[in-house]
């Protein structure tokens, strides 16, 4: 699927609301909002914040300055590189007005990472903050002459000019005036093009469109009642497709985004507290942090409506002490694929019911949510029956558009299965299909790890390291294993006389993001096999386990 | 007994000893000032492991009035503990 011809295949019409526009958009909640509510708070980036019109005409300016510099021609997308930032956020929004899916890049990545990102997007348009423009030249290397850079945090783009001769610089002062825009249907049917580990290598982008995304972040604000008065934190960062459901859930009912400086994401109780958050979503690991940081204590969190957790599994005890921190809270397990579009299953915690009916301490993940359906199925894709455990199958208006560029993902990937007739997503989940329909996450049928949330494809890093030194016998698992995932990547290696540890590191974090750098590599003088002639994965976990 | 910045500091290389060698750094070339997170030396989960450690060792129950902007600056972190330590088990034994 290209983002050319994603138009003519996106899954179409929906009912909307009366008095909705006649299309889907994922703005189109924002900018209701800022008509009906200009002066509340939109968006909280540590001590500062911003209303509704002040986000809107920032938005704009981007949009309408993207609108006169971008062709028709191109891909209807505009990469957004920007990070927790003012410009991240009016970013989006701005490439949203223009009518562009957003691509959004992040520099906490290593650039060639970001670089290749870029590039297959084919994005001719690029947002981004003042922090992320040192990256800049590394990012454009190879891209075609004329790509429009907008910096609206700068003042003074010449220096930023002279070292991008190729490209066209737009700052601050050069934006295009915009006034209050009128919400047109989108140019690209792409909301959003997101990139996720690959196991052959290579990040693998996932293509949303509006008709996905539009429709869930309204089912969503409906579901959680949200209102101008919630705060919702934004914990997720863009490149995390969860942070389409911190922004546009928030926005789409005029609440205010309170986005949680870095640093903070590691201990955000007194944040949490301060800002009195009614509306909290973030992955369990957070919650876990809390833990030990000895702030889960009973009461702590009173102002919290809502406690949601997403992104790896949801142990029972963190589930239990959350919801005693924040005892006016209800909590939520929500489970998506990106491909599924953010979260498409939900399971609410109830207390001494939920941890009966948990497995393995952990809480279960649900039912899908309304318009959505499951299917548990074999190998075979036939369906099993209650009480069996199987691949879980994902049908419904979040199923997106497809893989870009990759034809041959999107066939295997995206299926209809034997007696069905809708167009399915394989999500490679082993779950258990319980009583009354309860869906259980068992694990993974591939070599898929969640390191806090983030998707990782084993084989992605040891094809890294199998590029960096050559080495043959290599195996990356994920360690430590706890209840909702694991803690990070460990890396053997066998064969090899002499490595260099410490180089190794340096090299792979060119390609690789730091969650998916191995935390400890250990050297063998070959790896074992198990009776299949394959690297024998179980005997190098249990080398890890304490003796 | 006084819990010193100075035995929450030794304490502290001699856990991270394995972070440092595998970063390439010296642990003589770190400063008060070394911002642990930020120069990737560790990252979150090693983070919060070591809070544990230093939690149960120094009999610390709660770091609610910690800075997280402090998350992990050696100074401030040494100083912290060293304020709120109740006990260190490894020499009350």
């Amino acid at each position: 699927m290209t983002v050319h011809d994603a138009r003519a295949d996106a899954a179409n019409p929906r009912n909307l609301p009366t008095g909705e526009a006649a299309f889907d958009h994922l703005a189109a909640g924002f900018v209701r909002s800022a008509r009906e509510l200009p002066h509340r708070p939109a968006l909280a980036i540590g001590a500062r914040s911003w209303s509704y019109e002040e986000l809107l005409l920032a938005a704009a300016a981007i949009g309408e300055t993207l609108k006169k510099h971008t062709a028709v021609r191109a891909p209807a997308l505009t990469a957004i590189f920007a990070h927790r930032s003012f410009s991240a956020f009016a970013g989006v929004l701005g490439a949203l007005l223009r009518g562009h899916g957003y691509v959004p890049l992040n520099r906490k990545f290593p650039v060639p990472r970001s670089k290749e990102m870029f590039d297959r997007s084919g994005c001719r348009a690029l947002v981004v903050d003042t922090d992320s423009v040192p990256q800049l030249h590394e990012l454009l290397a190879d891209a075609a002459d004329g790509v429009v850079v907008v910096a609206p945090e700068l003042d003074d783009v010449r220096k930023l000019q002279r070292c991008l001769t190729r490209h066209v610089v737009i700052g601050r002062q050069s934006l295009e005036r915009a006034g209050k825009p009128e919400l047109e249907p989108p140019e690209s049917d792409v909301a959003y093009l997101l990139f996720t580990s690959g196991s052959t290598g290579r990040p693998k982008g996932v293509l949303v469109a509006h008709s996905n995304a539009a429709p869930f972040a309204r089912g969503m604000a409906e579901r959680y009642g949200v209102g101008p008065e919630d705060r919702c934190s934004q914990t997720f960062d863009l490149t995390f497709d969860l942070s389409v459901f911190d922004l546009f859930v928030a926005w789409e009912r005029g609440a205010c985004v309170h986005c949680l400086p870095e640093k903070t994401l590691v201990k955000p109780g007194r944040y949490l507290r301060e800002h009195e958050l009614t509306l909290w979503f973030s992955v369990p690991s957070t919650a876990m942090f809390l833990q030990r940081f000895g702030m889960l204590k009973p009461g702590s969190y009173p102002s919290l409506r809502w406690s949601l957790f997403c992104g790896e599994a949801l142990p029972v005890g963190v589930a239990e002490a959350w919801a005693a921190a924040a005892p006016r809270s209800i909590v939520e397990n929500l489970y998506g694929p990106t491909e599924a579009t953010i979260a498409c299953t939900v399971y609410r915690w109830e207390g001494e019911r939920s941890r009966d009916e948990s497995r393995r301490g952990v809480v279960p993940i649900g039912h899908p949510l309304p318009g959505m359906s499951a299917l548990v199925v074999d190998d075979e894709l036939r369906e099993v029956t209650e009480g069996h455990e199987g691949e879980l199958l994902m049908a419904g208006p979040q199923v997106a558009l497809g893989a870009l560029d990759d034809p041959e993902r999107t066939r295997t990937a995206f299926v209809v299965p034997p007696g069905q007739e809708r167009r399915h997503y394989r999500t490679g989940d082993r779950v258990e299909f319980g009583p009354n329909g309860v869906l259980h996450y068992v694990g993974r049928l591939d070599h898929q790890v969640q390191v806090h949330g983030h998707r990782v494809e084993l084989g992605e890093i040891e094809s890294a390291i199998r590029d960096a030194i050559g080495a043959t016998e290599v195996v990356a698992l994920g360690w430590p294993v706890s209840d909702s995932g694991v803690g990070g990547i460990v890396a053997f290696l066998g064969g090899e006389d002499a490595v260099d540890v410490a180089r190794l590191r340096s090299d792979l974090a060119v390609r690789l993001p730091e969650y998916m750098l191995p935390r400890e590599v250990h050297v063998l003088p070959h790896l074992p096999l198990n009776p299949n002639g394959k690297f024998d994965r179980r005997a190098l976990q249990a080398r890890l386990e304490p003796a | 007994m006084t819990v010193t910045e100075e035995n929450v500091r030794s304490f502290l290389l001699e856990r991270l000893e394995p972070h440092l060698r595998q970063a390439g750094l010296e642990p003589a070339a770190l400063s008060d000032e070394t911002d642990l997170f930020t120069a990737g030396v560790i990252d979150s989960l090693a983070i919060v492991e070591l809070v544990s450690v230093v939690s149960d060792r120094y009999g610390i129950d709660d770091w609610e009035d910690y800075d997280p902007e402090d998350l992990l600056v050696i100074g401030p972190f040494c100083r912290y503990v060293a304020r709120r330590a109740v006990t260190d088990t490894q020499i009350a034994g």
